[in-house]
């Protein structure tokens, strides 16, 4: 089955075609890779997938379903989550009440004036449970404006999982991220890895093949190669473009 | 906490005991001013819910404060008149006329809420201001109901029958009234509900990722925060038994947003706290001269500058 399918969108900023007829299908609980030099277009693209940008021609469907002309949140309810490559946390609320927020999202609408949420169990305990998972159980009790570059990245990935996503738009997840922290976000996603759909933005190319069932490249707004990381190391092509002819893409 | 706790029975102490020490010191004019702090204090915490709680700063909030005073006035006047309003033989009523005032500022809320909503920031400030002007111009220039002069209630709306004539015990009605609204707010901002707005307040991307229909939430919080100012309005115009174009003025907002501000916003006892020291320095000043903003303006400019979160967000810290 086809979680998503882009068929040919294109996004025009200006003059510049930031998408440029872009077709893709990333099988169900695929890790796929988004891949390209800066500029290539993979914040648009993920945009049009999130529905935060709209495609000014060609179409997104999630699970079979067209959602071209489905808002964010929309989208979201259908099972699409996302981190953001700069993280986007309520830093006036505690780490626990983020995930907790997420969790709210999913079991419902939230039009429930009165019941405390600090004392609604149903709500707290999956939220502890995704923070146990991604080792930030210590600080559930922090405001989330106090934590590390690093634990924030950990808490966007929480929220993201808290919602029990079908597919799960990771854009740039380790971004500014310690070895020992990068390790650490590699080691979940492992354990993510053929259960949920990921498509998954990343610069860090020893992540990138550690964790990608397949790897698009991106450059000037189109898909150069799709295929797995052998086909996209010994692609000429990608080489010359994306990581330069003297560099060895292998090492 | 406990001692936030011990703050907070202090200021609702002082509203409950104040009657009684105006009547030991002779002067009922206390009790009236109380009312009205209490009054103002309920639609100041009704505007907090989108000031401090969702960051949607209204600047147009006597609109729904006023059209809830109409209401009640223009009940009254076609009961005495003997006239009807689109079949309504009017009445002075409270248990109809209150709800009636109620349900009209909530669909007026709710009509500008929706095209308010899609602007964000100054725009919205600025589109709020303008929906309350076009309802001030229209009471202005609305003749048979006095337009500028205002309209008098021939007298306060009876409840259930029963009229009530004492000013103090007007005063515990209004002061339950505003304990019941702080108390549920109270609930409401630790709810699912007001976990979405706090959410939204810092970031509306995150909630829509989420998957949270935030407008959907904005304009819930919008029509709530107006229906309860339409009922502040109903027990305004009781007070005073007298309306006028005067209370949807943009000035009458922006004494809205200056309460909370001194307060503190996104406090829940804040606004209330707010209320009570604007009318007492406005009370206290305008006795001293007619040029009392002279020495309220910088007054609120220091608060801003120097506790900007309030001063009962800094009275709250100095406790816990």
């Amino acid at each position: 089955m086809i979680a998503l399918s882009l068929s040919y969108l294109v996004k025009q900023f200006g003059a510049l075609r930031a998408t440029d007829g872009v077709s893709l299908d990333i099988p169900a609980r695929e890790c796929h890779a988004l891949i390209g030099p800066n500029g290539a277009g993979k914040s648009t693209l993920i945009g049009l997938m999130t529905g935060e940008l709209q495609p000014d021609q060609g179409g997104i469907l999630l699970a079979g379903q067209d959602v071209t002309a489905w808002s964010v949140d929309k989208r979201a309810r259908a099972g699409l989550a996302r981190s953001f490559q700069i993280t986007q946390l309520i830093y006036d609320m505690s780490v626990l009440d983020n995930v907790v927020l997420a969790v709210q999202a999913r079991v419902g609408h939230s039009f429930h004036f009165i019941r405390s949420v600090q004392s609604d169990d149903r709500l707290r305990e999956p939220a502890l449970d995704v923070l146990e998972q991604i080792g930030l159980i210590a600080r559930a009790h922090d405001m989330a404006g106090d934590l590390s570059h690093g634990e924030r990245r950990q808490l966007e990935l929480a929220i993201a999982l808290a919602m029990k996503p079908q597919i799960l738009l990771l854009d740039e997840p380790m971004a500014g991220m310690g070895p020992h922290e990068t390790a650490r976000m590699v080691e979940i996603l492992r354990s993510l890895r053929g259960h949920i759909t990921m498509v998954l933005v990343e610069h860090d190319m020893d992540v990138v093949f550690a964790l990608a069932d397949r790897i698009s490249v991106l450059v000037a707004g189109q898909i150069m190669i799709t295929g797995t990381s052998a086909e996209v190391r010994a692609d000429e092509r990608v080489r010359k473009a994306y990581l330069g002819e003297s560099q060895d893409v292998a090492s | 906490m406990k001692r936030e706790g011990w703050g907070t029975c202090l200021v609702w102490g002082c509203f409950i005991l104040l009657p009684f020490i105006a009547q030991a010191m002779g002067s009922m004019y206390i009790v009236t001013l109380a009312t009205r702090i209490a009054i103002l204090a309920m639609v100041a915490l009704s505007l907090d819910l989108l000031v401090g709680w969702s960051g949607l700063v209204s600047f147009g909030h006597a609109a729904y404060f006023g059209l809830g005073g109409y209401v009640v006035a223009i009940s009254s006047f076609h009961e005495q008149d003997g006239t009807t309003l689109f079949g309504f033989a009017g009445s002075h009523e409270a248990l109809i006329v209150w709800p009636l005032a109620i349900l009209v500022s909530a669909i007026f809320a709710s009509v500008i809420g929706v095209l308010s909503l899609r602007t964000r920031g100054v725009y919205f400030i600025m589109i709020t201001l303008a929906f309350a002007q076009m309802l001030y111009y229209f009471f202005v220039a609305l003749k048979i109901y006095g337009g500028d002069d205002g309209l008098a209630l021939p007298a306060r709306n009876v409840i259930a029958g029963y009229k009530i004539t004492d000013a103090r015990l007007y005063y515990f009605l209004c002061l339950g009234l505003l304990a019941c609204v702080w108390w549920g707010l109270g609930r409401v901002v630790h709810a699912r509900f007001g976990y979405v707005l706090r959410g939204a307040k810092i970031s509306e991307r995150r909630m829509k990722a989420l998957g949270f229909d935030v407008n959907l939430y904005h304009l819930t919080a919008f029509v709530i925060s107006g229906a309860l100012a339409g009922l502040g309005g109903a027990l305004w115009v009781n007070l005073d038994r007298f309306v006028a174009p005067d209370m949807l003025s943009w000035t009458r907002s922006g004494n809205f947003l200056v309460m909370i501000i001194l307060g503190g916003s996104g406090t829940l006892l804040g606004p209330v706290v707010g209320a009570a020291l604007y009318i007492i320095l406005e009370t206290k000043l305008a006795a001293l001269s007619d040029y009392w903003q002279i020495v309220f303006g910088p007054l609120v400019i220091a608060v801003a500058l120097f506790l900007p979160r309030g001063l009962w967000a800094y009275v709250r810290e100095r406790l816990s």
